[in-house]
This record gives structure tokens, C-alpha cells and sequence, in this order.
């Protein structure tokens, strides 16, 4: 009888362990890629077999709680800015002169066409925080060695997935691959990463694809053109004033 | 020296061209759109044709980060039916009642017109937390979409689909950023024939809304008060708007005018977009005087006027058909003279910087007949088909 409680027991503590590192894992991989503050100039190209649009901006996160971003490109959207507090969000746009406060509805729709939301963008939900985190396997993708988790939503989240399983490199903790399903377990797309390079201090992939599960012949590609990490940045930089100075917000990096 | 002026906006035009693309301390940008309307009452009687070339330029010159200056400008050159069989049609179009008037004919024959108007020209100061802006400027302090009790500056018509920018006010703007949601403003306006208005207004964040206070003294008629918000409940918008009129004149016999509109939108998983708004406006008569849909379609007079009927319903649903094509699809129903407003509308990006669209505005209601006395049930449709180019 003791046996078998040791046995539990020592089951227990070793799924303990075993999530422990899965959650680490997730968190080390997501702090690589978002650091304590991060600014990046982006692009975004929606591509279709008969056309490509694109966007490009300008972000600075710092935390998951402040982030400002601007729109460089296209034309018609350059401009525009993005403010997020907290749990409070707002859009600038100049033409109109007006500052929007934005409900978390808004967050869902589509960033122009894009497999991208306004939630992948302003990094609504958490990897870390909203989900819970298992090892899966270990597998070798693209050449590099990667731990295999599965992420699934908390009950109370509010989490547009039903699952995320993700390749994460074993010795840099690069997101390699991510797979993200419904909640009724069916494939939406798959975000792939590229071009592994030294960017603001750290060894990050520049280029992601995002592929949907739908339709394999269309693709969302973003490319990092610059990149910096862990700048000082003070929470006064993400403010509504800041934000209606548009093409002129003075970022916090050379 | 019309020619002058011409050769003036000629010239600023291919300097943005030239300065537009560099980084330069001069940001330059604008779009240039052609636009056909087509209008009738009866789809088998007369339609009027009208063009419009509409090219806008946005100059702003940053020499430093504390100063900047802003102009902004828009061309249009009239041309079709409505140019040819209406005489008084130049002076409508060259019209400005701000304190300078900066609104040229530059070119007007019978059947052509060619306007050029300067909708924003200030300069702006910044320093700390202050920012001072003096000059023809947009002062918007609207929170809804529709209806704006609050924007007591603008009186702007929902159904000019050619001007998303909107027209400024010439005024002196103070503005202190309290903290980084909050911030104190105070507008000194003024007009050329009328009187201004001096305002001022209260904005802070609190249980994650936006909410304002205002008040102010409009036109030398009337001491205004206002409240708004916007915010969010379980994840769809929703905001309102309140104001209240009351004449300087007779301040204890009178009684005041009372606005209000209330609004919401959600956006679902698959970006369809649903909106809804409700604008209360209280009448001194209860009588509805109308007798054109130029009256609605054209900016109300002040802005404790938003509508000819008391109570004013608007409803839209918007919804990405594919990523390049949207389609949306606008109502409006005014309960008091049984009138309805529907517009569908698409638009369909051709590439990053132009865009197809194809708008049809129907208008319907019991209007009086000048000439009967009696009122008859009467429709108006206007439709324009657009291509813009932005850069």
C-alpha cells in the first residue's frame, strides 16, 4: 500500500516537474522574443495567388501591459497610431483628428486582410498566462533540435484557441513552428519561423509565416526589419498625448 | 491673380511630390480622387450627372520637437449638371465663414468650377505636458459615431461621403496633459460674420472608460454643458453623448435644449461589424419643417440642431466580403416624419494605395409640398462611384 502511494506521489512530483519545465520553457521562448521592453520596425505582407498587400509599423512594447504602435505604410494608413494601457486600448487616426477608445471586440478583426489580428499585434492574451503547458515530445524541425509542447487554454481565459502546440528550440529557445487549433480541435494555421539572426543583442528569427490550415496557398509573411531589446523606456512614453504625435513619436532607440 | 493662385497650388502640388517620398523635416501627403454622382428622385425621370476631382494635400513642416505647423488643403474641380443649370452653384462651393477666408474660386466658367480650400492651417507648440495650437484647426470632441452632442465646434453632415476629414474651426486651443489618459483643454473660436464659441473640457480615464466634461458659452446664444464616455461592456463599444443648451437671453424664464445620443458596435470573430446608435433631440416646436432632402444631407446649421426630427434610430453592419472587398450597409429611420435613410455601400482595394468604391445613399420620407400644403410621400437617391489614390 505505501508502495503504491510512494509510486503516486512520486508520479505526481514528476509530472510537477515535467510541466514546471514546460511552462519555463514557454516563458524563457517568450521573454527572448518580447524582453523586458522590445521596439521593432515590421512589415506585413498578405499574399494571395493573384495579389499582396502590406503594412508596415513601428512598435514599442514595454511589459505586456504598454505597448504604442505606428503605422508607416501604406499610404493611406500612415499615421494612424495604436495605444495600449492595460487593459485599455485606443486608436489615433490624424485625418479625422480623433482618438477612439477601442472595446475588446475590435481586437478580433482582421488586421487588413490578414491572417494577423489586432490581438496578435497589441499581444492581447498571454502564452505564459493564459494557458497551461505540457511536453508533448521532442522533435527535430528545420534542423534544430525542439521540445514539443502543447498549450492549453485556462478555463477562465479569454483565448481565442482551443489548443497551441509549438516547437521550441532546445538550445535558444526559438519558436520554431506553432500550430494553432479551434475549439473544436481543427487546424487554423501554422506560424513557421526564418532567417535566425542577431538582432538588438539576441539570436531571434526575422521572417515568420503564417500559413491557414484552409487554404495552403495563401500566406501572411512578417519580416523584423530592426529590432532592439530591454531599451529604458518609461511608462510616461505611452500616452494618449504621445500618441497624437504620429509620424513624429520620438521612439526610445537611435 | 487668380492665375497666380493657380500657379501657387500648381506648385506647392509638385513640390509634394518632390519632398513627399524623403525623410525630410516637410511630411507631405494627400490623395487625389475622381468621384461620379448620379442623383434622382425617380429612376425613370431625370438623373443629374456630376464629376468631381478631389485632391487633397497634408503639409507638415517639424523643424524641432517643440514646434510644428500644419496645412492642409483640398482642390475639387466641378464639372456636369449641376454646375451647368445652377448659377448660384460658385458661391456655394466658395464658402468660408471662419475668420479668414481661405476658399478660392480659382478658375469658374459655365460649366467647370475649380475650388481650392484650406481646411487646416495652425501652428502648433509643444512643451512638458502643454501643447498650444492657434489657428484654422479640427477640434473634435465627439465620442460617437454618428451623433456628436459633445462636438460643439463642428457641424458636419454624416452624408458627405467626399470629406472624411472635416471641416476646422479657426481658434486658439490650450491643452495641458494632466497624466497620460487625462487631459484639460480650453477653445476660443471665432467666425467671421457670427460669434465663436468659448468652451472648455475635462477628459480622464476611470473603470477602464474614457470619460468627459465640457462646457462653454456657444455663439453668444447659449451656455452649453455636456457629458460623454466610451467604453466597453463585455466586449462590445458603447458610448453616449449628452448636452444641454440653455439661451444666455432670459436665463431664468427660458428653457434649454436637451441632446443625447447613445451608441454601441461589436466587432464578431469572423470581423463582422454590427453598430447601433440613438440621437434624442429635443425640439422647441414640435413640428418638423422640411421640405428638401437638401436639408438633411447638408451639415446642420449648429450643433444643438444634429437633426430635423426628435428622435433618430441608425443602424450598420459592416463585413469584409473577401480581404480586398467590404461591404457595409447604413439605416437610418426618423420615427417623426416617417422618413428612412439606407446606404449600402462597397469599396474594393485595387492596391496598397487605390481604392474602388460604389456608395448609394436613399432617402425617403412624408415630406410637405411648398406648393400643396399637403404632405406627400417623396424618395431622393444619390449614388457615387470613386477611385482614389492615396500617397
Amino acid at each position: 500500500m505505501k508502495r503504491i502511494l510512494l509510486f503516486t506521489v512520486a508520479i505526481l512530483f514528476v509530472t510537477l516537474i515535467k510541466s514546471q519545465t514546460a511552462t519555463e520553457i514557454i516563458k524563457k521562448s517568450d521573454d527572448k522574443m518580447q524582453g523586458e521592453s522590445n521596439y521593432s520596425e515590421m512589415t506585413m505582407q498578405v499574399i494571395r495567388p493573384t495579389w499582396t498587400r502590406s503594412v508596415s509599423f513601428k512598435s514599442c512594447s514595454k511589459g505586456r501591459d504598454y505597448s504604442m504602435t505606428l503605422i508607416t505604410a501604406p499610404a493611406k494608413d500612415k499615421g494612424q497610431t495604436f495605444l495600449k494601457r492595460q487593459n485599455d486600448m485606443w486608436s489615433w487616426n490624424p485625418s479625422i483628428n480623433r482618438l477612439i477608445k477601442m472595446p475588446a471586440s475590435m481586437m478580433s478583426q482582421g488586421w487588413m486582410g490578414s491572417d494577423y489580428s489586432n490581438d496578435d499585434i497589441l499581444k492581447e492574451s498571454s502564452i505564459v498566462v493564459d494557458f497551461n503547458h505540457k511536453i508533448i515530445g521532442s522533435e527535430v524541425f528545420n534542423g534544430k533540435d525542439c521540445y514539443k509542447i502543447e498549450l492549453l487554454p485556462k478555463a477562465n481565459a479569454a483565448v481565442v484557441w482551443g489548443k497551441i502546440e509549438k516547437w521550441i528550440s532546445k538550445n535558444s529557445y526559438i519558436q520554431m513552428k506553432s500550430m494553432y487549433y479551434d475549439e473544436e480541435n481543427e487546424l487554423i494555421k501554422t506560424d513557421i519561423a526564418f532567417d535566425i539572426k542577431m538582432m538588438g543583442g539576441r539570436e531571434i528569427p526575422t521572417r515568420f509565416e503564417i500559413i491557414p490550415a484552409d487554404k495552403p496557398n495563401q500566406k501572411t509573411v512578417v519580416t523584423i526589419t530592426k529590432s532592439v531589446f530591454d531599451m529604458p523606456v518609461n511608462e510616461s512614453f505611452f500616452s494618449q498625448q504621445n500618441m497624437k504625435n504620429g509620424e513624429s513619436i520620438k521612439f526610445p532607440v537611435k | 491673380m487668380k492665375n497666380r493662385i493657380l500657379l501657387f497650388v500648381l506648385l506647392i502640388v509638385f513640390s509634394c511630390f518632390a519632398y513627399g517620398q524623403k525623410e525630410s523635416k516637410l511630411k507631405c501627403n494627400g490623395y487625389i480622387s475622381n468621384m461620379q454622382t448620379l442623383m434622382f428622385s425617380d429612376i425613370n425621370k431625370d438623373w443629374v450627372n456630376d464629376n468631381l476631382i478631389h485632391n487633397r494635400l497634408n503639409f507638415k513642416w517639424v523643424p524641432n520637437t517643440h514646434f510644428n505647423t500644419v496645412v492642409e488643403l483640398r482642390n475639387r474641380v466641378f464639372t456636369g449638371e449641376t454646375v451647368k443649370y445652377n448659377p448660384n452653384y460658385g458661391n456655394d462651393i466658395d464658402y468660408d465663414d471662419g475668420i479668414v477666408d481661405m476658399s478660392f474660386n480659382l478658375f469658374e466658367e459655365k460649366s467647370v468650377i475649380l475650388n481650392s480650400f484650406v481646411d487646416r492651417a495652425y501652428l502648433s507648440y509643444e512643451k512638458g505636458k502643454v501643447n498650444v495650437k492657434a489657428g484654422r484647426q479640427r477640434v473634435n470632441w465627439g465620442k460617437c459615431f454618428v451623433w456628436n452632442p459633445n462636438d460643439i465646434f463642428n457641424n458636419y453632415s454624416f452624408f458627405d461621403v467626399d470629406y472624411i476629414e472635416k471641416p476646422g474651426e479657426d481658434a486658439i486651443r490650450l491643452q495641458y496633459y494632466n497624466t497620460e489618459v487625462s487631459s484639460s483643454e480650453i477653445v476660443v473660436s471665432g467666425k467671421r460674420k457670427d460669434q465663436g464659441n468659448y468652451a472648455g473640457i475635462y477628459r480622464f480615464n476611470k473603470w477602464e472608460y474614457d470619460f468627459q466634461i465640457l462646457g462653454g458659452f456657444v455663439k453668444n446664444e447659449d451656455y452649453v454643458l455636456g457629458l460623454g464616455w466610451a467604453g466597453d461592456i463585455k466586449g462590445a463599444g458603447f458610448c453616449g453623448e449628452l448636452s444641454y443648451y440653455h439661451p444666455v437671453e432670459n436665463v431664468r424664464d427660458t428653457t434649454g435644449i436637451f441632446l443625447a445620443s447613445i451608441g454601441t458596435n461589436y466587432t464578431f470573430k469572423n470581423s463582422l461589424m454590427l453598430q447601433f446608435e440613438f440621437l434624442y433631440n429635443q425640439k422647441r416646436d414640435n413640428q418638423t419643417n422640411i421640405n428638401s432632402f437638401q436639408q438633411i444631407i447638408n451639415a446642420p446649421s449648429n450643433s444643438k440642431n444634429l437633426s430635423f426630427t426628435e428622435y433618430n434610430i441608425f443602424g450598420q453592419l459592416s463585413y469584409p466580403i473577401s480581404p480586398l472587398l467590404n461591404g457595409s450597409l447604413s439605416v437610418m429611420y426618423f420615427p417623426n416624419m416617417e422618413g428612412y435613410f439606407a446606404g449600402p455601400s462597397i469599396s474594393y482595394s485595387l492596391s496598397d494605395n487605390i481604392e474602388f468604391s460604389f456608395i448609394v445613399q436613399t432617402f425617403g420620407a412624408n415630406l410637405i409640398n411648398e406648393i400643396t400644403s399637403q404632405k406627400e410621400k417623396v424618395s431622393f437617391t444619390m449614388s457615387y462611384i470613386k477611385l482614389k489614390k492615396s500617397f
